[in-house]
């Protein structure tokens, strides 16, 4: 399976020096950035957002002409668009984002998501999970309610 | 590229327009009006991040577009939002969606 990310959750694990627990919990899967979020990066004033890249992180070119219709930027739209031409998996936590993947029919699930999915598969381990999920809450700006939180440890 | 909007002003207005235009200070009624519309743009003190909060708290705009609009990154639009106490607009936020979003996980992503 393909999944893309949004700048939400690669920027989360990029700032919580995460980024290999990122690779661990999707290892069978190909991970694809697309070029508007690169470029979204690259805007960056922190140097590890800035000048980020990684062998297993691929950078993929693709529209973004849905942007307008929706009024989401073209890095979230570049996003929609990767994983409806190609059946991928997005990883899309703005809501106003996610709106629009679900009117574009395309299937997604947020970052908070994939953390549960992490500690379920053991990528994250269980004595680790409350430090590192708060890490990369906290050092990731991954905005999360409560309940989300409790879920993710549940 | 052209863009024309039609506004309706009511008459006591209009006659005081009409009255600047036919006194020669502005060429015709489209200029007088566009010089101020103009002028009241610029008198609002609200700046582009400032907007860019607004639209994004009413949801009218997505983080990324309201950085855009903001003109600054991804990143320091969050700083902007966490300075004057706005929680981003993330989801799932709740634990129904949250277990339903699992299961797309699991299935696709065996």
């Amino acid at each position: 399976m393909i999944v893309v990310l949004d700048t939400s959750c690669i920027s989360a694990f990029i700032r919580a020096g995460e980024v290999e627990l990122l690779v661990r919990i999707l290892e069978k899967h190909e991970i694809v950035l697309t070029e508007q979020v690169a470029h979204e990066l690259k805007l960056s004033k922190l140097n590890d957002l800035r000048n980020f890249n990684h062998p297993k992180i691929k950078i993929r070119d693709v529209g973004s002409a849905i942007a307008e219709k929706y009024n989401i930027h073209i890095g979230e739209a570049s996003v929609i668009m990767f994983a409806k031409e190609n059946g991928a998996l997005a990883v899309i936590d703005d809501k106003k984002a996610r709106e629009a993947a679900k009117q574009e029919g395309v299937e997604f699930i947020g970052t908070a998501t994939l953390l549960k999915l992490g500690l379920e598969k053991g990528a994250i381990k269980r004595k680790d999970a409350d430090m590192l999920i708060e890490k990369i809450i906290d050092s990731g700006r991954l905005y999360m309610t409560e309940e989300i939180k409790k879920w993710i440890l549940g | 590229m052209k863009n024309t909007t039609y506004i309706h002003l009511p008459e006591v207005v209009k006659e005081k327009a009409e009255r600047l235009v036919d006194a020669g200070l502005y060429g015709n009624m489209s200029e007088l009006i566009r010089e101020a519309v103009r002028q009241y743009v610029e008198q609002q003190k609200m700046s582009a991040i400032d907007l860019a909060v607004e639209l994004y708290k009413k949801e009218k705009v997505s983080l990324g577009k309201a950085a855009a609009i903001a003109g600054v990154s991804y990143d320091e639009m969050l700083d902007a939002l966490y300075l004057r106490g706005v929680q981003p607009k993330f989801e799932p936020s709740g634990k129904k969606q949250a277990e339903k979003e699992l299961e797309i996980a699991k299935r696709l992503l065996k």
